[in-house]
């Protein structure tokens, strides 16, 4: 699940997400980053605009820079949404996503789930819209976010 | 993929709602491909209206069945020659990264043709829970 949501992604990540399911527009894709971060979430939930160079000039934010790192996108086919009408929530899970052969350096502690409308992985474009604790030493191997049975994302009634 | 999880009208005393089946309301679009987390699947078994077989699924939906034929299992694959990239046993970081060196290795082989991509740099995927299927939509046939 989740660990914190933007405030002014709030509600309005779903619509994003179920943009990229319903593949319009044709080239939207979701985008994961790993990140460095001694940030509050306080802080991180106040970024205005909220694109991924927005995020990146918070003070003590910085994406990974580790050799063999980048960042992972997702499209229609790797998304599933499921509307539970019988417990009144909506959940979406991902297919898992690996970054391959990451080598040692930055210890990621966070990792990130981007809207980019045009798949053109532009961080002025590239809105952040929630955020997973994500902690992970790399040492050459890979890393997979494995998303957890209870969703990676639900939005529930009340 | 959207997947509806259907209830029974609310119970007049208690407002509690029970499954009563599964539609599937929208499939992919650019794509004859869905890729399956275990999760989903998982989730969307416990209505009783998916049947799972060796090499597909089966979503026995309200409006009839969809049949998602299993193309890739979860796992390491050269994105070059798509062949199945061995694992050794067990877990373990130095493992892990023992793996990842073996893949590297293999998609080195192909030389100048391998292929490589911005989400996979290494020119090998991973996808240790996810199914790969290609979509077979039987509804009103």
């Amino acid at each position: 699940m989740a660990d914190l949501i933007l405030n002014e992604a709030l509600g309005r990540s779903l619509t994003l997400i179920q943009n990229v399911e319903d593949n319009s527009p044709a080239a939207a894709v979701l985008r994961l980053h790993l990140w460095v971060i001694s940030a509050t979430d306080a802080t991180l939930r106040d970024v205005t605009d909220g694109n991924v160079d927005d995020f990146e000039a918070i003070t003590n934010v910085a994406e990974a820079s580790n050799s063999g790192y980048a960042n992972q996108s997702m499209d229609e086919t790797d998304i599933v949404i499921t509307v539970d009408d019988a417990n009144d929530r909506v959940d979406v899970v991902f297919s898992d996503q690996t970054f391959t052969a990451v080598v040692a350096g930055d210890n990621p502690t966070d990792m990130t789930l981007s809207y980019d409308a045009d798949g053109s992985d532009t961080d002025t474009t590239t809105k952040v819209l929630v955020v997973w604790d994500f902690s992970v030493t790399p040492n050459g191997g890979d890393i997979v976010a494995d998303f957890p049975a209870t969703a990676a994302f639900r939005v529930n009634q009340g | 993929m959207k997947v509806r999880i259907l209830a029974t009208p609310p119970d007049p005393a208690t407002g509690e709602k029970q499954p009563a089946g599964i539609r599937i309301e929208d499939l992919p679009k650019g794509s004859t491909r869905q890729r399956i987390p275990v999760q989903a699947l998982e989730q969307h078994q416990q209505t009783g209206h998916v049947t799972i077989e060796a090499d597909r699924f089966v979503y026995h939906t309200v409006d009839g069945d969809v049949v998602f034929h299993i193309r890739q299992e979860p796992g390491r694959y050269c994105l070059t020659c798509g062949e199945r990239l061995p694992d050794f046993g067990g877990n373990g970081r130095a493992l892990e990264a023992r793996r990842a060196q073996q893949c590297i290795d293999h998609v080195a082989a192909h030389g100048d043709k391998a292929v490589k991509s911005p989400d996979w740099p290494h020119g090998y995927e991973n996808r240790p829970s996810t199914f790969t299927c290609e979509v077979e939509d039987l509804r009103g046939k």
